[in-house]
């Protein structure tokens, strides 16, 4: 859906809800925080806020592309997102095999600090108000409240 | 996002702007291999105008960070913005990074 398109839709809408099928390549990423963006500004959301869920919705599609799809041109990312007055809930799914959310390793241990991956799951827990892992790891679900 | 570099003092400083997302990470990956190349592995990143920080990008810093190390050599970060110094804070990549508050205190020997 185009830009003008969107913000016209959200304009008579209470709530702005979207369903969206992404390839697995990250170039994709921004159609997404696109109109996640713009809906949340439409509701007035603050910049706090609006930096929050981008970073998390940022992360969790990196994991679901890169960890999850494996950068398979075959899989898809499921993204649905609900942005009302009071708040962002947003649910991503991958199409791959899965994984326990409770092994990933604290990227803030010492022995961690200085390995490049592993902290998209602790920027979203920690920016989000509410994150949960369902789909054995294939999909997350994360709700930012207003502030 | 915008990167550009200058040499002054015998230092090397990449000026990173914008948003270094995951669409960045190529390029800030780049622009770090050939700042450390060409600083002999002295670099200096003014991060004053960035406005968000992915985690794909945090790695970047890191590994060109460590390799910077591994020769005796540096890799400092000067003027985080808010929201970027946050992100530092929240992973504890500030007790890794030397974070400086203006670029003269990063260029210093």
């Amino acid at each position: 859906m185009e830009a003008a398109d969107w913000a016209d839709l959200i304009s008579h809408m209470e709530s702005a809800k979207q369903a969206i099928r992404l390839p697995s390549a990250v170039t994709e990423i921004r159609h997404v925080q696109a109109a996640v963006q713009q809906a949340m500004k439409h509701f007035g959301y603050d910049g706090d806020d609006c930096f929050a869920v981008r970073l998390a919705l940022e992360e969790s599609l990196i994991n679901a592309i890169k960890h999850g799809n494996r950068f398979d041109p075959q899989r898809s990312v499921h993204v649905r997102f609900d942005v009302s007055p009071r708040r962002v809930r947003i649910s991503v799914r991958d199409e791959g095999r899965g994984f326990d959310p409770a092994v990933v390793p604290d990227p803030t241990a010492e022995e961690n600090l200085t390995k490049p991956n592993g902290r998209g799951i602790m920027l979203m827990r920690t920016y989000m108000d509410e994150i949960r892992f369902t789909a054995r790891g294939r999909e997350v679900i994360m709700v930012k409240k207003r502030r | 996002m915008k990167i550009t570099t200058e040499k002054t003092g015998g230092v090397e400083v990449v000026h990173f702007s914008g948003a270094a997302d995951v669409s960045a990470v190529a390029a800030v990956r780049q622009a770090l291999r050939q700042g450390l190349d060409d600083s002999g592995f002295h670099l200096v990143c003014d991060l004053s105008k960035v406005n968000f920080i992915c985690s794909d990008a945090l790695g970047a810093f890191i590994m060109a960070h460590q390799a910077a190390r591994a020769v005796g050599g540096f890799l400092r970060l000067v003027q985080p913005r808010q929201r970027v110094a946050e992100i530092l804070a929240t992973t504890h990549l500030d007790r890794l990074f030397e974070i400086c508050d203006s670029l003269d205190a990063a260029r210093r020997p």
